[in-house]
């Protein structure tokens, strides 16, 4: 599952999970809209699955040093 | 002056001790230094009086002793109040006490030496910048709660860095980490950390600043009370987490960072949540949404068995077979009636046959009776509108005679007519 350009939240993803988990389990959707929102569900958890895995196969950090070196 | 200057050319003169008193009052009460004096030393002892405050102030390292004395008037002037054991620095000046012989030094202005004048610096600092609104709580941002780039003020060499790099490389690796070196001690320390904090700014990845350093002794940690260190803090256009190392009082640097923490360790975990940590939340999402879905599947197949063993309970098949059995009844009756009504039918229809045989006119010819017609076709019933003479067609059951009226005959007048009649 790709990314979009505009960007992709973590946050906002795994809100939208929750927001439909708790759709399905108050049980007042209809049968076809609960299968329709897993799918959805679905999806965004596979984004973030992604995500998280991209992160963990970094073994280090990358990291920048700002400005002219001073002299310490 | 009032008095001349002794002429040491000429032999000495004896003084009184008035005289001799009143010079030595003179030198010192008169002297430019003496008349505004700055001195330090520890106070030793005091005693309060209603007139004022007496106490002496011993040099810490000559065995040499000052005598002191607030007056009451003055007292509440003073920024602290002489303690014994206490490091001071004290404005006044030299006063001669005749009668007694001694001077003293009649103090207006005290202030704490050592330490205690930097903690009185940091005081008059604090209470100012707070009154700025500097330290409220409401200035407070949130941290972002998964960053992806952050960066780190401190000095490459410190111990704190490695912490930070140590920490962060746990929790999050794959971070993008922004050093911006600073020093963190000396004097050209808080002009190098603001320096650094505006790199950090113009540089603009950052979502969130770790400003930190390890302990170290009070006077190291001094740039962090500097004012020019605090307003950089506060005008940061990110959230700043302040983890410096402390075994006392908080910092201004800390008092109006948006967080602050004890430790260059507990700075870098407040910055970015834990992966492992994240993922395990993630699996457990993952395991709910199927578990959600499961028990909804689950719930709608309970209701589709639900009304299926409904269904089956119902007496189906024994209410198709009664039904079965009523139409086969039903056809049996419909059968058997109509049947019935046949047979009547038929039956009645051989009745009637046979009546219509034996009105078969043919049948009553061949018993021996006959039709007499007229000579138009009429059929003859009576006797009446008969004449003797007229002619008359006789059917018979084989065939038709004509023949003429010789006689006529009432009924029951001549048996012989009828038979006559008759037997033609």
């Amino acid at each position: 599952m790709k990314r979009n350009q505009s960007k992709w939240s973590y946050e906002a993803t795994v809100a939208e999970i929750e927001a439909i988990i708790t759709q399905i389990e108050a049980g007042e959707l209809n049968l076809e809209e609960v299968f329709e929102r897993f799918n959805t569900a679905v999806n965004h958890l596979q984004q973030c699955e992604t995500f998280l895995q991209e992160r963990r196969q970094q073994m280090t950090l990358l990291i920048e040093k700002l400005g002219e070196e001073p002299e310490f | 002056m009032s008095f001349t200057q002794p002429n040491l050319l000429f032999p000495p003169t004896v003084l009184s001790v008035g005289g001799l008193t009143q010079y030595i009052q003179t030198l010192l009460e008169q002297d430019e230094e003496l008349m505004q004096v700055w001195v330090t030393g520890e106070v030793s002892s005091a005693s309060q009086h209603r007139s004022g405050l007496f106490f002496t102030l011993q040099d810490p390292d000559e065995r040499v002793a000052l005598r002191c004395i607030v007056w009451a008037s003055q007292l509440e002037k003073l920024s602290i109040l002489p303690v014994p054991g206490e490091q001071v620095i004290l404005l006044g000046r030299i006063r001669v006490y005749p009668q007694r012989g001694e001077y003293q030094l009649m103090v207006w202005q005290a202030l704490p030496a050592g330490e205690g004048l930097m903690a009185l610096r940091y005081r008059q600092l604090r209470d100012r910048l707070e009154a700025e609104g500097l330290f409220d709580p409401a200035r407070k941002r949130l941290l972002p709660p998964h960053p992806q780039t952050i960066a780190v003020v401190t000095s490459p060499q410190a111990a704190a860095w490695g912490d930070i790099q140590r920490t962060l490389s746990h929790r999050y690796p794959g971070l993008r980490v922004l050093l911006s070196p600073a020093l963190v001690q000396g004097d050209q320390a808080p002009d190098s950390i603001v320096a650094a904090i505006e790199r950090v700014q113009k540089d603009g990845r950052a979502e969130v600043l770790i400003l930190s350093r390890g302990g170290g002794a009070t006077e190291d940690m001094a740039c962090f009370n500097h004012e020019r260190v605090v307003r950089a803090i506060a005008e940061c256009s990110i959230p700043v987490i302040a983890g410096i190392g402390h075994q006392r009082d908080e910092s201004l640097a800390d008092l109006v960072a948006d967080v602050h923490v004890h430790t260059p360790t507990a700075a870098a975990q407040l910055a970015v949540p834990d992966l492992a940590e994240l993922y395990t939340e993630h699996c457990q999402r993952l395991n709910h949404l199927i578990t959600a879905g499961q028990t909804r599947l689950a719930l709608a197949q309970n209701q589709l068995q639900h009304q299926s063993r409904r269904l089956k309970r119902l007496p189906l098949e024994r209410q198709l077979v009664q039904e079965g059995r009523a139409i086969a009844h039903l056809k049996q009756q419909l059968i058997q009636t109509v049947n019935q009504q046949l047979q009547q039918r038929l039956t009645h229809q051989q009745l009637l046959a046979q009546k219509l045989q034996s009105l078969d006119p043919r049948a009553i010819l061949q018993r021996g009776y006959a039709i007499a017609r007229r000579q138009n076709g009429q059929i003859l019933r009576t006797i009446a509108a008969l004449q003797e003479g007229d002619d008359l067609t006789l059917q018979l059951s084989d065939g038709q005679v004509k023949v003429q009226v010789r006689e006529i005959m009432a009924a029951g007048t001549g048996h012989e007519a009828e038979s006559e009649q008759m037997e033609l």
